[in-house]
């Protein structure tokens, strides 16, 4: 589904991703794990088009899709959130959400003004699509609420809601759990699980074991910039390199 | 005194219009633009040399708006593929060409002197006794129409999608939208309208020259913008009454404090416009009205009646 090859990813002198090679397979959620500083978020960066990557080549889906805009990558399926959430703070959550639908003529500055009763023919049917999502987590009471209002927990439930707007066939999840209480990470749990159950595929970057042991088919552990190990999550945390990766991260 | 109310009322609409596009570019998507005033003086030449040249007003006014449009659609064009920041020096600088060139290449625009003579559409048939009254009537009518217009534009997705990009650009661009081809249609758009200001500020007068188009024009904008609440087209079109109340108003201190002159007086205006916008700042941050956001109950319900315009 998803295929790096060779990435490479530097930030001045400090080399965040090195010459990285990792298959997410469909079907699958793979878990990416690592000491802070491995290079998860730089890697998700780089699939989803928010960093164009100094080497090497990905695929999405059997299309090179190296260096393409965000938004081509988001037409083909491909979601995110980000480890910081960015919400679109003046916008209502529900705003949030529908800027991810697809109206039919997303793009025109005509439609809207003249043929008007269709494109709020779509609002609509896209208002109640995203209602769902909402109530999916537990965020719906708050629709007309800008998304500056919320906490930070509640702004990564709103994120992940947005991402699974766009109808996405595979879904980057950075750290969705971080800062989100205890309850509510059980109900992340849920919505993702009943979601690949749906046949939506996730790639997920956590520091939370509980989550990660609850969801992962297969874990990718990372280190200093390229993949040191995967298997079940299981053989990773009993694996002594993963440990020591980990202890080195700390120092 | 309603002739003086007239004239003041067409120049208002003028204002309203260039606010408009401002708070397209800038207001909803947060696009600077430093050079609006080029954008009008540009607008303001293309219909007057067309007009000049036999060409009837309407068909004039559409090659202005084009104009305008391409050049607004380029130069964001142009800045975004350098760096994102770029845009106010772009701005800035066309600004700066666009006066350099009224100024000197006589040829075209007659120079300092300006284009006099700009004959004023339909005037044998309103005729002159009515004509301003008439082109008022017509401004507020344009106004309308750019308004309501904005006012659709604003409330479908495509609005919610500029202000997304004026939020965060790469959230945006990762939901699926073209940010670029978005950035670069609000921008024309704003220099169409720019264009439509311009051209009534060369039939208001029958006379342009390079004086009228001065960085004031510019700074009235986005004071008009920013009191009336960024993103809100209702808001501005208060800001921008506001601020010629205030302008106007005090024209008349001169009657009451005798010891003014002047130059003195035209001080205080602006002292006036400033102070009036640091109190709105103070106590009303936001601006006078809020933009418009959808809710959820009043979005479900797009079947039932059409929407009450509450904000
Ligand atoms: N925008 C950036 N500018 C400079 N350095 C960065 C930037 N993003 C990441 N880095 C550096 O790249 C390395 C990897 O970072 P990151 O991908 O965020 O790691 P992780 O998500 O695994 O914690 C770190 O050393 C980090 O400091
Ligand atoms: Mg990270």
């Amino acid at each position: 589904m998803l295929t790096i090859v060779d990435v490479g990813k530097r930030f001045g002198g400090v080399s965040a991703l090195d010459k990285c090679s990792v298959e997410f397979e469909s079907g699958k959620i793979t878990a990416v794990i690592g000491p802070n500083g491995a290079g998860k978020s730089t890697l998700l960066n780089c699939i989803s088009g928010a960093l164009v990557p100094d080497s090497g080549s990905i695929r999405l889906f059997d299309d090179d899709v190296t260096g393409a805009k965000p938004h081509i990558l988001a037409r083909k399926g491909l979601a995110r959130t980000f480890q910081i959430s960015r919400e679109l703070s003046s916008l209502t959550l529900l705003e949030n959400l529908l800027l991810a639908d697809r109206p039919s003529d997303p793009m025109s500055f005509f439609a809207p003004v003249f043929r008007r009763a269709r494109v709020l023919d779509e609002q609509a049917e896209a208002v109640n699509r995203a209602m769902g999502l909402l109530r999916r987590v537990g965020l719906d009471r708050l629709a007309d609420e800008t998304a500056s209002a919320l906490s930070g927990g509640q702004k990564k439930l709103l994120e992940l809601s947005r991402a699974l707007m766009l109808k996405p066939r595979v879904v980057l999840l950075d750290e969705p759990a971080a800062g989100v209480a205890p309850p509510m990470v059980k109900v992340l749990i849920e919505v993702i699980r009943d979601l690949h159950a749906e046949g939506v595929d996730f790639v997920l970057v956590e520091h939370n074991m509980d989550m990660v042991a609850a969801l992962s088919d297969e874990v990718v552990v990372m280190a200093e910039g390229t993949p040191l190990m995967r298997g079940d999550f299981k053989a990773v945390t009993t694996d002594a390199r993963v440990a020591e990766a980990y202890l080195g991260g700390v120092v | 005194m309603i002739a003086y109310l007239v004239t003041i009322a067409t120049l208002v609409s003028i204002a309203v219009l260039i606010a408009m596009a401002l708070n397209v570019q800038w207001g909803m998507c947060g696009m600077v633009n430093f050079g609006l005033a080029g954008f009008v003086a540009l607008g303001a030449y293309t219909t007057a040399i067309l007009t000049l040249a036999g060409w009837p007003a309407l068909f004039a006014v559409a090659a202005s708006v084009v104009v305008c449009a391409v050049m607004g659609g380029l130069l964001s064009l142009i800045s975004m593929r350098l760096s994102e920041d770029y845009l106010a020096i772009v701005t800035l600088g066309f600004g700066e060409i666009v006066r350099l060139v009224t100024l000197n290449e006589g040829w075209l625009t007659g120079g300092a002197l300006g284009l006099p003579g700009i004959p004023r559409p339909l005037v044998e048939t309103i005729g002159s006794e009515n004509y301003e009254t008439a082109f008022l009537a017509g401004a507020v009518l344009i106004v309308a129409i750019v308004y309501f217009g904005l006012e659709r534009l604003t409330r479908s997705p495509v609005g919610a999608a500029l202000r997304a990009v004026r939020d965060d650009d790469l959230v945006a661009s990762s939901l699926g939208r073209n940010v670029l081809l978005l950035r670069v249609k609000a921008f024309a758009l704003g220099g169409g309208i720019t264009a439509i200001a311009g051209s009534l500020q060369a039939f208001q007068f029958s006379y342009i020259d390079p004086s009228q188009f001065t960085a004031i024009m510019t700074a009235y904008a986005f004071m008009a913008v920013i009191a009336g609440g960024r993103g809100s087209h209702r808001g501005l079109i208060l800001g921008a009454c506001s601020i010629m109340f205030l302008l106007e108003a005090s024209r008349f201190l001169k009657d009451v404090i005798e010891v003014l002159d002047n130059a003195q007086i035209a001080a205080i205006r602006l002292i006036l416009i400033g102070a009036g916008l640091i109190l709105l700042l103070i106590f009303r941050p936001q601006g006078l009205m809020r933009e418009y956001r959808l809710s959820a109950p009043r979005a479900t319900a797009a079947t039932a009646p059409p929407p009450t315009g509450k904000e």
